[in-house]
């Protein structure tokens, strides 16, 4: 009989781990809900924000796209020019727009808090896969005939390709966390974002890989995750390139960092009023 | 217990409004009917925020036991460009319950077989408050929190009496109120809400005799006989503040 109070130890475990277990599904249930509905009240803007959301891509690609006919050297040699800058205008477009939707709904208190199994990151995270969904159909729509039309279809690892997608996304996440965090005490870094962001713009990847930059300033450029994001997308889809600095573990840790601090400062401020 | 606060602190900040409740201790037991009785100064939509964990308190500590309802009858998940049916199942996919039935369910307690399926916004106001009143009773909750009886038409509000009163049979409530006869229609015990005081009452009489004597010291206007009060009190819940 000497295994009844070990036997009865595991039984509360088991059903503790069953209750995280439960607690967990209802959790995804709830984002589920939540994400069906900011997709279905996208018709609502589909004036100004979905098509917004399509229109701006759209006219950065074809702008770059331009000057790419009239200067040319914009892009490498050994990959087509629109496949190219699709691959690094739309994930690039995705890791903003995910930063901006949690950030902002951090420092907002939703109506739908009212639900009581409704979260402030239930909330952030619905409107960031909403995201998702949009900008990897712009994606598919996008860069499916482009590289068709190239001859770079298919793409050399899909799956890579799939996972780096998703890590820009998760780096979105991760930051918007932190900046919603640092918005809820101090507005203005706000302010901060639209400056790195326009920053990263030049730097993160978006219109070149790291092998058309003199190794001399790769110290300065490879500390950015967003840049290794931009790496793996292109070293994935074309056959033609490798990246020589393209580090998905680099990126994962810096997921895992910003979700850490993120989450724990969504945490510890919630006591802090809205502004 | 099903509910309580534990010396909460709150500053309320809703447009002009400005009270602070200091060391709040509320207690709802399990299937009490207690009503909060308060002006519309009082701050109350401030108060559902907080059991309802929409907001935080600045301090203290608010414990839940039980599955607590949303505050019955919200307007704020419905997006008027869908249908109420749409808004039906996103509720139903919030609280995983099966999408069929509990539309069925709503269509019949609410009686909107002619209004499910058009867009919200194209919906008569009384259809829409029927409609948000039948998806919040139609979920199973341990605790319901009530900020609106006044719902649908007139001809209709014995039928809605009848149901909130079976609520009342089947689990806790909390009526949210600035109307004495609600109150006292379906409710035990009764807090009472001043500018940054509460006072529990076990007797609604005495309740209702506070509340009229609150009412009648300042110039705040007498609430408790008019029909539109709770929902004068409903959109200030319904304010994203």
């Amino acid at each position: 009989m000497s295994g009844g109070p070990t036997g009865g130890s595991g039984t509360a475990q088991a059903e503790e781990l069953a209750q995280v277990l439960k607690d967990l599904q209802t959790q995804i249930n709830v984002i589920v809900a939540l994400t069906i509905r900011e997709l279905q009240s996208l018709q609502k803007s589909y004036n100004y924000g979905f098509a917004w959301a399509l229109l701006e891509p759209i006219m950065f690609i074809g702008i770059v796209r331009l000057g790419k006919s009239f200067f040319g050297g914009l892009t490498p040699p050994n990959m087509p020019p629109t496949t190219f800058i699709v691959l690094g205008i739309v994930p690039f477009y995705l890791y903003v727009a995910a930063v901006s939707v949690v950030y902002k709904s951090g420092g907002t208190q939703s109506n739908l808090l009212q639900f009581p199994r409704i979260t402030p990151v239930d909330v952030a995270i619905a409107l960031a896969l909403r995201d998702f969904c949009i900008y990897f159909t712009l994606f598919c729509v996008f860069v499916v005939p482009a590289s068709i039309y190239e001859h770079a279809w298919p793409p050399e690892n899909g799956l890579k390709v799939a996972l780096a997608f998703i890590a820009f996304w998760m780096l979105g996440v991760a930051l918007g966390f932190v900046i919603g965090a640092a918005n809820r005490v101090f507005p203005p870094v706000r302010q901060f974002f639209s400056y790195y962001n326009l920053a990263n713009r030049m730097i993160g990847g978006m219109l070149f890989v790291i092998t058309m930059i003199p190794s001399l300033y790769w110290p300065y450029l490879t500390w950015n995750p967003v840049l290794h994001c931009s790496e793996m997308v292109r070293d994935g889809w074309f056959a033609t390139y490798t990246s020589p600095i393209a580090s998905p573990s680099y990126v994962m840790l810096w997921i895992l960092g910003l979700l850490l601090l993120g989450l724990s400062l969504e945490r510890f401020e919630r006591r802090v009023p809205y502004v | 217990m099903s509910i309580e606060l534990r010396n909460v602190t709150k500053r309320v900040r809703l447009g002009h409004i400005r009270t602070t409740y200091e060391n709040l201790n509320i207690r709802l037991d399990e299937g009490s009917r207690v009503a909060f009785l308060g002006h519309k100064e009082a701050g109350l939509p401030a108060i559902v925020n907080l059991i309802c964990a929409a907001d935080a308190p600045d301090s203290g500590h608010i414990l839940r036991t039980r599955s607590i309802s949303f505050p019955i009858p919200t307007s704020t998940y419905v997006q008027k460009h869908l249908s109420l049916a749409a808004n039906a199942r996103f509720i139903a996919r919030l609280y995983e319950t099966d999408e069929r039935d509990f539309l069925a369910r709503v269509v019949e307690m609410g009686g909107l077989e002619k209004f499910i399926d058009l867009r919200s916004d194209k919906c008569p106001s009384e259809a829409r408050s029927l409609f948000c009143f039948a998806v919040g009773v139609c979920l199973p909750f341990e605790h319901y929190i009530l900020t609106n009886t006044n719902i649908g038409k007139k001809t209709e509000r014995d039928r809605i009496d009848g149901i909130i009163d079976e609520v009342r049979q089947r689990a806790g409530l909390l009526l949210v109120t600035s109307s004495i006869k609600s109150a006292q229609q379906f409710c035990d015990q009764a807090y009472v809400f001043d500018e940054g005081s509460v006072t529990f009452y076990d007797d609604m009489e005495a309740a209702a005799e506070r509340f009229k004597a609150i009412v009648s010291k300042g110039d705040i206007e007498d609430y408790g006989e008019e029909e539109e009060t709770d929902s004068v009190l409903e959109d200030m819940v319904n304010t994203d503040f």
